[in-house]
């Protein structure tokens, strides 16, 4: 499920912690499994906003840790936009 | 026309005459906005509300609140009530709050209400009651209107965020802030119309008076920026016509990188200018054609905007290269030296008019000088008037009329002031030579760390062992980084050669404003070094 979406974040993962894409897991929690510091995590979700084309609520960034989480949240974002399109 | 000012509240009443319609203070991301007008017009009510709790001139309240409007609002109420305010930082763990609030003896804290849940538990154990700012505005229609505190009244107890000491509780008054803010602008002759992008917790005391309070005294406007994503922040300063923001080290790269990455998706730049290190990016940068370089600037203030003047860079110093990328790029930068007992703002340049390495001269009213041991001594009106309850730490760090600053520094012949490092950092080693760690780092950079810092391992005979501290990056085996090791002590003057490399999985253990724990991560090393990497 939404396989597409988790390749892209993982890679995007990959490319902004210089670390090997295959290797990350969907539940690996980026701060305490993969010692993200909370200025990469910051980088992270503003290239998930910008390759995907999303912003992402505000209240739920804390808890944007896995790949899995961070997925879920692009097509949750993606499908409010399609029932209030974007002016 | 710069305002009299006696009391911090002064800011806003003379706002609220000057310009009552004109926005101060306002969210990026959500609707909500305060007008000067509305600004004093509900300090004065939140001061109404926290006299009728039973607090008294001098009382101590915590200000716990995320940053944003209600902040700022909770700070000017608390002011205006005769009340010292506590600011906390924000995420500092509820334990840490009770410290606070048991060592400051408060029995009221302004927070957010996400945050209620955690440190409000361990402050009703200690009979401290929380309350928002909204909750307090509507516990009262009436307003306080007269200031019954004087100018040289405790306006803040500030805790350091200092980098060799435990935190202490720092006491400025109003006459002490109001100093700071009239040197300030004496410095930067401010034409007004400032936009100011808020993105450092304004409990640190360089965001609150440099980047909240200066741009209200000449009615400017704050822009709180919301979550720090580098995307958004960038965004922010165009759509906002934003002219100023203050950065820390790592935000201020976060976002260079942001801003190139954007030119790399115009096509104005190569996909290389966007990775690897500073040095290198100025390097490549610094190739480009002249008109090349015009096209980039234009690329640049298209998406920053035409408005933005610079950023004011604070709480550490800057890596190498950065300063240039910035001036390739356009983008404006003030440096500076100041800490929380200094009221904060000690010396300012205009990046582009200092010679490189320094942070400026000293403020006009402020004196600087070099004790014979290096250390920087400040004297003026700003100095704070002591560490609240600690007469011992006072009177070692207040010395007729001079602070000591704890940090080493030289002034050159044109008054410049230049940082040398910490001096409860210096390490004192075996053969009697002095180093601070400042010096030694440069010669230890390389493409295989992430991080690396030179930090104190306790030697056998109680000397200082210097020892290089690194965080590899993925690629590369121990024996790469051994070898790498070797190589850079070969290369480094005999001076700075470094016996001792210990490599961690661990990103180095920096304060909430970043700045690096050498001593504490001297002592972690030292329980558990052993010739091997340790993580």
């Amino acid at each position: 499920m939404h396989t597409d979406i988790e390749t892209g974040v993982r890679e995007l993962i990959g490319r902004i912690c210089k670390l090997d894409a295959s290797s990350l897991r969907r539940d690996d929690d980026l701060v305490e499994r993969l010692g993200v510091d909370s200025l990469q995590g910051l980088q992270i979700l503003a290239g998930v906003e910008k390759q995907f084309d999303v912003r992402l609520p505000d209240d739920e960034l804390i808890t944007l840790r896995t790949i899995g989480k961070i997925g879920a949240a692009i097509v949750r974002c993606r499908e409010s936009e399609v029932l209030s399109p974007k002016f | 026309m710069t305002p009299h000012l006696t009391t911090l509240t002064d800011i806003i009443s003379f706002g609220a005459d000057r310009f009552p319609d004109r926005v101060a203070l306002e969210s990026s991301a959500t609707p909500h906005a305060l007008t000067y007008r509305q600004l004093w017009d509900c300090a004065r009510r939140g001061a109404h509300a926290l006299r009728r709790r039973g607090l008294e001139r001098g009382d101590r309240v915590l200000l716990a609140a995320p940053p944003g409007p209600d902040w700022l609002l909770a700070f000017f109420s608390i002011e205006q009530a005769g009340l010292v305010a506590v600011p906390i930082p924000d995420g500092i763990g509820a334990a840490l709050v009770a410290a606070v609030a048991a060592h400051t003896q408060t029995r009221v804290c302004i927070s957010g209400p996400e945050q209620m849940a955690g440190p409000s538990t361990a402050l009703r154990a200690g009979q401290v009651s929380c309350v928002t700012m909204p909750g307090l505005l509507d516990e009262t229609v009436g307003t306080l209107d007269q200031q019954n505190h004087a100018s040289d009244a405790t306006a803040l107890l500030a805790f350091t965020s200092g980098s060799t000491a435990r935190p202490r509780a720092v006491a400025l008054s109003h006459a002490n802030i109001i100093a700071n803010l009239r040197a300030l602008m004496a410095a930067r002759q401010s034409d007004g119309a400032e936009t100011m992008l808020s993105m450092l917790p304004p409990a640190h005391l360089y965001e609150l008076v440099v980047g909240q309070l200066a741009p209200l005294v000449v009615g400017g406007r704050i822009v709180y920026a919301g979550p720090l994503l580098p995307n958004r922040l960038v965004n922010a300063l165009g759509e906002h016509g934003v002219t100023r923001a203050l950065a820390v080290p790592a935000l201020l790269e976060a976002l260079c990188r942001e801003v190139l990455g954007g030119l790399v998706e115009r096509g104005a730049v190569r996909p290389a200018c966007q990775h690897g290190s500073a040095v290198g990016i100025a390097m490549k940068l610094r190739q480009l054609g002249a008109p090349e370089r015009e096209r980039l600037r234009l690329a640049v203030r298209d998406r920053i905007g035409d408005a933005f003047r610079g950023v004011g860079l604070g709480g550490a110093a800057i890596g190498p290269g950065w300063p240039e990328v910035l001036a390739l790029l356009g983008i404006g930068m003030d440096v500076g030296y100041g800490l929380t007992e200094a009221g904060p703002l000690v010396s300012l340049g205009w990046a582009s008019n200092c010679p490189p390495g320094s942070v400026g001269r000293p403020l006009p009213g402020v004196a600087v000088r070099i004790d014979p041991h290096g250390e920087i001594l400040v004297r003026s009106a700003a100095v704070m008037q002591g560490y609240f309850g600690d007469a011992a730490a006072t009177s070692a760090t207040l010395e007729d009329g001079w602070l000591r600053t704890g940090d080493r520094g030289y002034l050159d012949a044109d008054g410049f002031l230049y940082i040398a490092g910490r001096l409860k950092e210096a390490m004192v080693t075996a053969a009697g030579d002095t180093l601070h760690p400042e010096e030694v780092e440069p010669y230890y950079a390389s493409r295989f760390f992430a991080e690396h810092c030179v930090v104190p391992l306790r030697g056998s005979d109680g000397n200082d062992v210097p020892a290089l501290v690194v965080v590899p990056r993925q690629q590369g085996s121990d024996e790469d980084l051994q070898r790498e090791f070797g190589e850079l002590r070969a290369a480094a003057p005999a001076r700075y050669r470094v016996t001792t490399m210990v490599c961690r999985t661990e990103p180095l253990p920096r304060t909430l404003l970043g700045k690096l724990k050498r001593r504490e991560l001297g002592a972690l090393c030292t329980q558990t070094s052993k010739p091997a990497c340790v993580n």
